[in-house]
């Protein structure tokens, strides 16, 4: 018990209460799109037309689509595609995107050179336009999108990886670790991927949204998810809706991806040790009433 | 170099030369540490003292001449993890700044059985080795951002200790530490040299550090060596003008920045 209370103070200590926040959110979320079967109040994709725009009701808490399905479940259902999708594209690039980057900080010379000028490039790409791109040679869906992406955000990911080992490369330790005989696979994996690990994880929450909001722009287009499959792009673009007057329809996925991209990027941002940005933090009482002090002390003299 | 050389001399080297593009950081340098003695290198700062260092552990290839630590040669870089372990259990270095030199996300401990369990070494060593540098159970158990300089600084002489290295390269090991600090330590590193028998290789520009621990000395200048001997005769009657200067440099009661 007493161990949970302190993980808990820890994290609640190094996220702050935007970070902590961020994480609540991230984890309803997530747990909305592994238990959808269980926590939907109905199948996203069953239509009855005399529920068509159906306004919100105890029989549809936020109300139906055009075809009468339930919105609350689709979005529900949706947070499964919109998360995966992400996940994927974040996965292959991390899984492409490290060990390039540990390659090259360690070899540093020639090898760095070749690779950071190959992530420069694939960086000046827009990744929305590789994404269509592939679909225009492979047709539309989730994969091409996914695969495309992927590859557009392995820079995204790796720059900051290469720039973060380099630093630990020249670090005394490592030449330590060197000279008691260990070798590059070892003090890379072991030591130096170890201790930039929050910057890694930090900046693969921040590309996780990224992805998130490219997807969404993407099925909004009609190029990666296809209808009737419940996904939070292809909602948004909805726009039958919208110009019928049924905004809930279209705001209310608009405003979960931007609430989660919000929240990943602040919990992203969190991890990675930035500081938050003033108006956010919140002042210990201690320097407070400090101040209060000062100002006292200086009005006497 | 005959076999009942190779028993005496810990260390030697012969024609070490390095270049770093068109500079000649290392020039012609000649030494020998015995087996169980203790060298000092002095000199200012840019004299090559620490590229010597580097190109004995191997982190810089000499551009040419000979290194030999117990009589093997290690001019070349290492081929192999087998050679690699077997160079690390010849010498060790310590290096200057004991706030880099330990990995961040590792306790004492930690990093004290992974050399032992790459050197094949038994764990139960981990213990003695905490004690023989004089850390406490709370500090060995610490992380290096919770020790203070010289803790850290036991912590990475038992991190070299614990490959059981014939030589220790100590690369201004205590002068980032403050001078009470120092002075403790440097009796932890006297006392180890009277246990094991290591050599050292102390690279210093603090005279009265190399005084303390050596028995010989060299000085170095611009990369060449001006003199080497008995600490005693280099230090206390030089035979050569830079020295002299160097001897003189050091802060003494009465001493003063005009004089």
């Amino acid at each position: 018990m007493n161990s949970v209370k302190s993980t808990w103070k820890r994290l609640n200590k190094a996220l702050g209460r935007s970070g902590m926040l961020s994480l609540a959110f991230l984890v309803v979320v997530l747990l909305a799109a592994v238990l959808a079967p269980l926590v939907a109040p109905a199948d996203p994709n069953q239509s009855s037309l005399l529920d068509a725009y159906a306004g919100p009701s105890g029989a549809h808490l936020l109300g139906a689509d055009g075809i009468g399905r339930d919105l609350l479940s689709r979005l529900i259902f949706g947070a499964r595609t919109s998360l995966l999708g992400p996940a994927l594209i974040v996965g292959v690039s991390l899984l492409i995107g490290i060990p390039l980057a540990l390659l090259a900080s360690w070899y540093g010379g020639w090898v760095d050179g070749v690779v950071a000028r190959v992530f420069d490039l694939v960086y000046a790409l827009p990744g929305l336009l590789l994404a269509v791109l592939t679909v225009a040679l492979f047709g539309p869906g989730l994969t091409p999108a996914v695969v495309a992406l992927s590859i557009a955000y392995i820079p995204f990911l790796a720059r900051i990886v290469r720039a973060a080992a380099r630093q630990q490369r020249v670090s005394p330790y490592v030449d330590a670790l060197a000279v008691q005989g260990f070798g590059m696979l070892r003090i890379t994996v072991r030591h130096i991927l170890r201790n930039i690990a929050p910057v890694v994880v930090g900046q693969a929450a921040i590309a996780f949204g990224y992805a998130l909001l490219d997807l969404a722009s993407l099925s909004y287009l009609g190029l990666a998810v296809q209808a009737p499959t419940p996904d939070w792009g292809v909602m948004v673009s909805d726009s039958d809706a919208m110009l019928k007057g049924y905004w809930l329809q279209v705001l209310a996925p608009g405003v979960l991806i931007v609430l989660t991209v919000l929240a990943l990027t602040v919990l992203g941002a969190r991890i990675s040790g930035e500081k938050p940005p003033g108006y956010l933090r919140r002042r210990p009482a201690k320097a407070v009433a400090a101040e209060k002090n000062r100002t006292t002390v200086g009005a006497a003299a | 170099m005959n076999a009942v050389d190779a028993q005496a001399n810990a260390v030697e080297v012969r024609g070490l030369n390095k270049f770093f593009k068109a500079h000649h950081a290392v020039v012609d340098v000649d030494f020998d540490v015995p087996a169980g003695g203790s060298l000092g290198i002095v000199g200012e700062s840019g004299s090559g003292k620490t590229t010597i260092a580097r190109m004995l552990v191997g982190l810089e290839r000499p551009t040419s001449g000979t290194i030999a630590v117990t009589g093997r040669d290690r001019s070349r870089p290492a081929r192999g993890a087998r050679e690699r372990g077997r160079r690390a259990r010849e010498l060790q270095i310590v290096f200057q700044d004991p706030y880099t030199s330990l990995d961040p996300s590792q306790s004492a401990r930690a990093a004290i059985e992974e050399v032992l369990r790459h050197h094949g070494r038994d764990l139960s060593l981990t213990q003695e080795l905490v004690d023989q540098v004089g850390l406490t159970e709370r500090q060995a158990s610490a992380r290096p951002r919770d020790l203070s300089g010289g803790q850290r600084q036991r912590v990475a002489i038992a991190r070299a200790l614990a490959a059981s290295p014939k030589v220790l390269v100590l690369d201004e090991a205590v002068s980032a530490l403050d001078v009470s600090i120092q002075a403790q330590v440097l009796n932890l590193l006297a006392d180890i040299r009277a246990e094991t028998g290591i050599a050292y290789l102390l690279i210093s520009h603090d005279l009265a550090v190399v005084r303390q621990l050596c028995d010989t000395v060299l000085v170095l200048r611009r990369g060449r060596v001006v003199e080497q001997g008995q600490c005693e005769r280099v230090l206390d009657a030089p035979a050569e003008d830079y020295t002299r200067a160097l001897r003189e440099a050091v802060p003494v009661p009465g001493w003063s920045v005009n004089a």
